[in-house]
């Protein structure tokens, strides 16, 4: 369980963390998402034991970050935001030692997520790919099973088959039980994993916000239909259903009832398009963020 | 101290070590395959001999070509030596801290269960194996120089050895306050200017020191005093306290380094 308690860190610039306060659970995928600069990176630093908190603490399973981060790194896993390796080190030569540093006997589950990531060890690292380096990255993160994994933006880089199976490396790990952390600056990056979003800005939290009710917010609540004839716009208007707005041929239709209801009543004349504009849950996002601003 | 980082760290810097420790080795070989020609050309001498005073105590120069080891001294030990062991000393321990920290890859090193403190003592450790290693292949280099071409009464050992131990001790001193410099910046550019910058002043305050008898107070100002070839081939050099004392002193920048390193908040 990752706890960050009333945490405060001011840097020269005015920037840092105020105040931040979140709790992620066993079991659960925690967004945390926020423009560049909002604090997702100095927060992580915190809990890697990177940074000392001016005020607040940020624990791990009981463990300070600060003091006792050697005792949380045997069973945590990191994917940083930068990605830069040691030089001079193949791919092997990196787990290899990031292997020895941990202690790890066994090289099972690095096998096995070479495989499910189809990375190529032979090519050394000064010549990966972004994606590739990211792969590597990740493999380095999980190869040991750690309970606790923290991700800093974490499918950068990776081909959207690749996300997918990154995703579905996420779904399986939650399964067991592991505690996930994911910063991201992008809403996508979340929406298939996070079951709960937390909206950093500025150093201060905004919101923090379970996924399912978000989707609920973002269901269609109106359709745009479009008829062939004028006259037709003008019988739907009068007919009982409620018009929001109509212009030209269009009318926009709010959907206060069952959903056949009102197909049928428009079925009966012939329809041009049938549009219903669904919010992303980015919208509902920018919502967040604009009121903040206002 | 971790071991697999050690490892991992020894074989990702092997090839520059290697580079900078052959280089050492064949630089003095091949200078001491040219003592037999100089010390028998009488004309060389004299020209050693017509030069001022004061250049030569500047230099380090006896106006005494007889003996190989006070050739080497003059030869390599007081100046391209000092060079290479500058950028091998300065540049490693730059590398192995604030590049790290710099490009972001010590977040790796630091998400091991491995604690800050191993860490940063391990990459201590790396940079004086270096600094040994460098400096045995150059003491070896010279040893098997005079070996095939020198006669063996021209040859101290005991005096070479004391002359090589001192170099390397000095150099452990630099070694500790690079790394310190290493350990305090975010950037690596800063830590090299530092290093550099320091160990530059110091060299350049010896040298001035020499060469004016009124500035010659400056020599309390830098740590090259403490480095006089000509004075250990005397045998009027206090070896034992001196490599005593830097040897203290490098362990304490080095503890510091450490200490800083393990208390600061560390941006990756």
């Amino acid at each position: 369980m990752i706890q960050i308690d009333h945490l405060t860190k001011k840097f020269p610039n005015q920037k840092g963390l105020f105040d931040v306060s979140i709790q992620v659970d066993m079991g659960q995928i925690f967004g945390y998402l926020g423009p560049n600069g909002a604090g997702k990176s100095t927060t992580i630093r915190h809990l890697m034991g990177y940074m000392q908190p001016d005020t607040g603490k940020a624990t791990i399973n009981g463990y300070d970050c600060w003091e006792e981060s050697d005792k949380i790194h045997s069973i945590l896993g990191y994917v940083p935001g930068e990605i830069a390796f040691v030089e001079g080190m193949t791919a092997v030569d990196f787990l290899d030692a990031m292997a020895g540093m941990r202690n790890l006997k066994s090289n099972t589950r690095r096998k096995e997520l070479i495989e499910t990531f189809d990375l190529d060890m032979r090519v050394p690292i000064r010549k990966m790919s972004k994606g590739m380096k990211q792969k590597l990255a990740i493999i380095n993160a999980f190869m040991h099973d750690p309970e606790v994994i923290i991700l800093d933006e974490p499918s950068s880089g990776l081909d959207p088959l690749m996300q997918k199976t990154f995703v579905d490396l996420l779904h399986k790990e939650k399964s067991k039980g592991k505690t996930i952390l994911i910063s991201s600056h992008i809403f996508s990056e979340l929406e298939d994993t996070a079951d709960t979003i937390a909206i950093i800005r500025k150093g201060r939290i905004i919101t923090v916000q379970e996924l399912s009710l978000l989707k609920g917010e973002m269901a269609a609540n109106r359709y745009e239909v479009e008829f062939y004839r004028q006259e037709d716009l003008q019988t739907i208007v009068h007919s009982g259903l409620v018009v929001q707005s109509h212009s030209g041929n269009k009318a926009v239709i709010s959907v206060d009832r069952e959903i056949s209801e009102i197909l049928e009543q428009i079925s009966q004349y012939p329809i041009k398009a049938l549009d219903i504009p669904r919010q992303r849950l980015e919208d509902v996002f920018m919502k967040y963020y604009y009121d903040e601003e206002a | 101290m971790n071991f697999s980082l050690y490892k991992a760290m020894m074989k990702g810097h092997g090839k520059f070590l290697f580079t900078c420790a052959f280089t050492g080795f064949l630089c003095l070989y091949l200078l001491v395959m040219t003592f037999p020609l100089l010390s028998d050309s009488q004309q060389f001498n004299d020209v050693i001999k017509s030069l001022p005073k004061s250049v030569m105590d500047a230099f380090g120069i006896q106006g005494n070509l007889t003996n190989a080891v006070e050739y080497m001294a003059m030869n390599f030990y007081n100046s391209i030596y000092l060079y290479l062991l500058m950028a091998y000393t300065i540049l490693t321990a730059c590398q192995l801290v604030s590049r790290f920290v710099d490009r972001g890859s010590m977040a790796y090193l630091l998400s091991t269960p491995v604690t800050r403190r191993k860490v940063i003592n391990t990459q201590a450790a790396v940079l004086v194996t270096g600094l040994v290693v460098m400096c045995l292949f150059t003491y070896l280099g010279g040893y098997f120089g005079v070996l095939s071409f020198v006669n063996n009464s021209e040859f101290d050992l005991g005096v070479f050895t004391e002359l090589n131990l001192i170099v390397m001790l000095i150099f452990l001193l630099i070694g500790s306050y690079s790394f310190l410099f290493s350990c305090i910046f975010d950037e690596e550019k800063t830590a090299l200017g530092a290093g550099f910058g320091v160990t530059l002043l110091f060299y350049g305050l010896d040298m001035v020191s020499k060469l004016s008898e009124k500035l010659s107070w400056l020599k309390y100002c830098t740590i090259f005093t403490l480095y006089q070839p000509e004075k250990i081939i005397q045998g009027t050099y206090d070896t034992v306290s001196i490599s005593l004392v830097l040897v203290v002193v490098s362990i304490l920048i080095f503890a510091a380094a450490s200490f800083i390193f393990q208390k600061r908040d560390l941006s990756l």
